[in-house]
């Protein structure tokens, strides 16, 4: 579903990723691990089309109707209207748009471009509401603008509720335990477990091995200096846990 | 010929059929702008906007309308359900027996004449050959909102209007004023007197949609007294160059004035938007929020000024100006004025001007929204602050829905 392969890539003058190899297929859970500024997030914006990032070597292709595409080429909205969703690490504020006009905006953008019947407001509000309760989430959110005054908790779990409404192909969860209480993740973890499916991948991006007590991956990857320097099964985990990342940063230094 | 010479000459076959009001109106304007000229550069209130829209080219004066042109039909049936229309055609109100005008309006009033502030001699000039549009004496509150539709039709003349309401004691009206046309370059003025007596309350809004060759400037002067209650919302979404004054003279003790408005302006257009409020007594409140979206090589102009009397003691006065620009060359001019005679009063301002936050635009599109799409609910959230502040349903229902009707399209063509 997604190779990434040699990819080379810059903030401004600093290269953060420097040539990083990746291959998830459908039904795959990813982990991605590795010590802070080893390019974890710099790898999730890439893949999400963020602007300020600039790739300078390397491919990323993205299956499209079973044939792997450029998603490099691809604009940040239609690479989520192809079914990449990126769950952000700070979700941003937009105050003035209620969740629900946004959330609606989004589906009914995916639906276009699929094909398939828009939702009018009365059945969107009814799909919405029950995909809420999938991250207790309480309905008087949709009525709120977009994560404004949202705790920590309640923007995760907004992240995770647009991802339950988009139901995604590809899922990057961009540190999505990170500030969350353990009831929260619990919560957060659940909706997520929910979604997975033969059909999707999620590619999971944490500091800490806590999120995939939840989430169990099928792989894990160490990234170090914007390459993948380790790879292995859940195991590996576990071991970076008790063992820190110093045993395989300094192997590599 | 020259301007003045232009001016007098319509002047004098205005006063020839003319009631003694009418003409005492005219020649009193006809004084002062004599005795001020036209304002140049050097005057403060001038600093960006140039009183050469009157001289630039000549402006005869516009033809009268008979029939209503079917694409204002449309629009007046389509609002007729919430409102009672009035019909204004080149500053003629239109009397259409099928459609009774509403009660309380009157035509060829020129009462207000006298006290009205001739501020310049743009003022002076515009009030000296105004047409008599609309006069509204309100002595019972109307069960319905009022809507007032300005038309304008013909090229390279001039429609001049001066308007008059006034709110009776304990009397609340809503009313919804809209300046439109057909296409074409032209040049609307209006002056307009607005007298809120003891506890009366208007809810106002005012949606300037000329066309985008049109010149357009207003002057519009309220008089509040005792426990008299403003709301006015003022919409800038037209013209090629416009200027519009408002002002508000709180005269009476626990008035309050609460004006806000939105400037969209594009291409090379400029809006020069003025507010003064004047608090001549205590314990009285206003609050000003302006925001405009700019874009192209677009100008937008907010002059803000608050006045506290010496006898204004315990005012509460605050002034908000947020500016979005959507190109490198559009510009926002925001000047603030504290003039404060009084010692305990609170008075404050503030002003921003920023560009979209491309943070939040990559948040939308990362959920499949285009960026068109995008753009346009950051600008809609900017802008309904104003409209959620207008309180009456029906009201706000307009502006929501106009400013929906033209946002796509304004934001459609910006090169961000």
């Amino acid at each position: 579903m997604l190779k990434v392969s040699g990819l080379k890539a810059c903030i401004g003058d600093k290269e953060v990723l420097r040539g990083l190899d990746l291959s998830i297929q459908a039904g795959e859970v990813h982990a991605i691990m590795g010590p802070n500024g080893s390019g974890k997030s710099t790898l999730s914006k890439i893949l999400a089309g963020h602007p300020d990032y600039t790739v300078t070597a390397g491919t990323v292709e993205y299956d499209v109707n079973f044939k792997p595409i450029n998603l490099l080429d691809m604009s940040a909205d239609l690479r989520a209207r192809e079914g990449v969703f990126l769950a952000f690490q700070y979700p941003v504020e937009v105050p003035g748009v209620a969740n629900l006009t946004f959330l609606r905006a989004a589906f009914n953008s995916v639906c276009r471009h699929q094909g398939v019947a828009e939702m009018n407001e009365a059945e969107f509000r009814l799909f919405v509401e029950k995909k809420s309760a999938l991250v207790e989430l309480h309905p008087s959110f949709l009525e709120r603008s977009v994560n404004e005054g949202f705790s920590g908790g309640e923007k995760k779990r907004n992240e995770i509720l647009q991802m339950a409404v988009l139901s995604p192909r590809l899922a990057i969860l961009d540190e999505t335990d990170s500030g969350l209480d353990i009831d929260s993740l619990k919560v957060v973890a659940n909706g997520v477990n929910k979604l997975r499916s033969a059909n999707n991948a999620i590619l999971l991006i944490t500091h800490y091995q806590r999120l995939l007590d939840y989430i169990q991956p099928d792989f894990v990857h160490v990234l170090h200096k914007g390459q993948i320097v380790q790879s292995g099964d859940k195991s590996l985990a576990t071991k970076l846990e008790k063992q820190g990342y110093d045993w395989i940063t300094g192997a590599n230094v | 010929m020259n301007f003045a010479a232009d001016l007098r000459e319509q002047l004098n076959t205005l006063i020839r059929d003319a009631s003694p009001d009418e003409v005492r109106f005219r020649e009193k304007a006809w004084e002062a702008f004599k005795f001020q000229g036209l304002p140049d550069k050097k005057s403060e209130s001038w600093k960006y906007s140039s009183s050469q829209f009157l001289t630039s080219r000549r402006w005869p004066i516009s033809q009268p309308v008979d029939q209503v042109p079917s694409l204002l039909q449309a629009f007046v049936d389509l609002w007729k359900q919430d409102f009672d229309p009035v019909i204004l055609l080149n500053g003629h109100l239109h009397n259409d027996s099928a459609q009774p005008l509403p009660e309380g309006l009157r035509v060829g009033d020129w009462s207000h004449g006298l006290n009205l502030d001739l501020e310049d001699g743009v003022v002076s000039a515009a009030a000296a050959i105004a047409k008599s549009g609309y006069a509204f004496e309100l002595r019972t509150s109307p069960l319905r909102p009022i809507l007032i539709v300005h038309w304008h039709e013909g090229e390279g003349v001039w429609t001049p209007t001066s308007n008059y309401i006034r709110v009776d004691s304990r009397v609340h009206v809503k009313v919804a004023e809209v300046f439109l046309s057909s296409t074409g370059v032209y040049l609307r003025s209006d002056v307009t007197k607005v007298e809120l007596l003891d506890g009366a309350e208007l809810e106002w809004v005012r949606l300037q949609q000329e066309s985008s060759g049109a010149t357009s400037w207003a002057d519009v002067q309220t008089h509040l007294a005792a426990d008299a209650q403003v709301a006015l919302t003022q919409i800038n979404a037209g013209a090629e160059w416009s200027r519009n004054t408002l002002k508000f003279d709180v005269r009476g003790a626990r008035a309050n004035v609460d004006v806000s408005g939105m400037t969209f302006a594009g291409s090379s257009s400029h809006v020069d938007q003025r507010v003064q409020v004047s608090h001549h007594i205590g314990q009285t409140q206003s609050t000003q929020l302006f925001k405009g979206i700019l874009k192209d090589r677009a100008r937008g102009v907010l002059n803000g000024k608050i006045y506290i009397g010496p006898k204004a003691q315990k005012v509460v006065s605050r002034q908000a100006n947020h500016n979005l620009l959507l190109s490198r060359t559009a510009e926002a001019d925001t000047k603030p004025e504290l003039e404060i005679y009084a010692d305990d009063v609170k008075a404050n301002h503030g002003a921003t001007v920023g560009r979209m936050d491309d943070e939040k635009l990559f948040y939308l599109m990362s959920r499949g929204i285009q960026p068109t799409e995008a753009k346009r609910l950051l600008a809609q959230a900017f802008v309904d602050e104003i409209t959620m502040k207008i309180g009456h349903p029906t009201l706000r229902n307009f502006v929501a829905t106009r400013v929906r009707e033209f946002l796509p399209e304004f934001l459609a063509e910006v090169h961000v």
